[in-house]
């Protein structure tokens, strides 16, 4: 099993999830995929954190 | 007696309720309140016990107001300290081995600095450190089974911290404590779990955020990934 770092960056304006953490750049463990991560907009992204911080409350 | 002189009266009084047996003389006015408070030593459920109003008024103080006569060892303890200015010392003599809810525990409190903490049987943390003026935690025992969703919410002066057993749950973000130490973001990447052979499709992943992870190496953030862990 290769060791070698992997990462995937989100273009300029997006974050990347995978429906439950939200970063600009994910380095991937050996057993996640790329395919697991998908881009949203920084409106998205901050709508959820509104939500997700109501939820907590 | 003139209104002021009552008012200095009146708080004279209630302060002298709160230090009920800590003044010489008043042994047993402590000991029937904290027999009461405590339960004859038999209190577990220990949530919002010592919270304040945040109003900036702090009513309990360590060696005074705040001198429990039974070891404190709750089994829940949400917003148990919610608001107040306790010492590192308070904290210390906690004993939180059995406490299962943490929720909200240390919420818009004062104390920079805590003791050891142990999580290892918490079954909730969220908004356990929800404050900003925590600065270090000595150490945070955990189990695999510790959950830490939404647990450092707003630590934005967070230094210092140290995990000591191992994080095996998703959830874990640090991303607001931008002030995290090399040593502590290393504290919890040796710490997690080893994933690898993990054949359930579960993402695992902690959250250090973009400023955290520039202070990493590629080989320390690879001690994280052949474990099965991304990092973000």
């Amino acid at each position: 099993m290769s060791m070698e770092l992997r990462k995937i960056t989100a273009s300029d304006g997006m974050w990347l999830t995978d429906g439950e953490a939200y970063g600009k750049t994910v380095y991937l463990g050996v057993n996640d995929k790329p395919e697991n991560w998908y881009e949203i907009s920084e409106q998205e992204y901050e709508e959820i954190l509104a939500e997700q911080e109501q939820e907590v409350y | 007696m003139s209104i002021a002189e009552k008012t200095l009266q009146l708080k004279q009084d209630f302060d002298d309720v709160h230090s009920a047996g800590v003044t010489q003389g008043k042994q047993s006015e402590y000991d029937a309140f904290w027999d009461n408070f405590q339960y004859n030593g038999k209190k577990i459920y220990y949530d919002y016990t010592f919270a304040e109003s945040g109003n900036g008024k702090h009513c309990w103080s360590y060696g005074t107001t705040y001198k429990p006569k039974y070891v404190v060892k709750p089994k829940t303890a949400m917003s148990m300290y919610v608001c107040t200015s306790l010492p590192y010392e308070a904290i210390a003599e906690v004993d939180f081995s059995q406490c299962t809810d943490f929720y909200a525990t240390f919420q818009h409190c004062a104390m920079k600095h805590l003791p050891s903490i142990d999580l290892r049987a918490a079954t909730r943390t969220s908004n356990m450190f929800s404050y900003s003026s925590l600065e270090i935690i000595d150490e945070l025992k955990v189990a695999e089974t510790t959950p830490f969703q939404s647990c450092f919410g707003s630590c934005s002066k967070l230094t210092e911290i140290r995990f000591n057993g191992t994080i095996g749950q998703n959830g874990l973000n640090v991303q607001a404590s931008t002030l995290l130490s090399h040593d502590s973001l290393m504290s919890i990447i040796n710490a997690l779990a080893d994933k690898s052979q993990d054949t359930s499709g579960t993402v695992w992943k902690v959250t250090l955020g973009a400023t955290n992870l520039a202070k990493l190496t590629d080989s320390d953030k690879t001690i994280a990934t052949k474990k099965g862990w991304s990092l973000l």
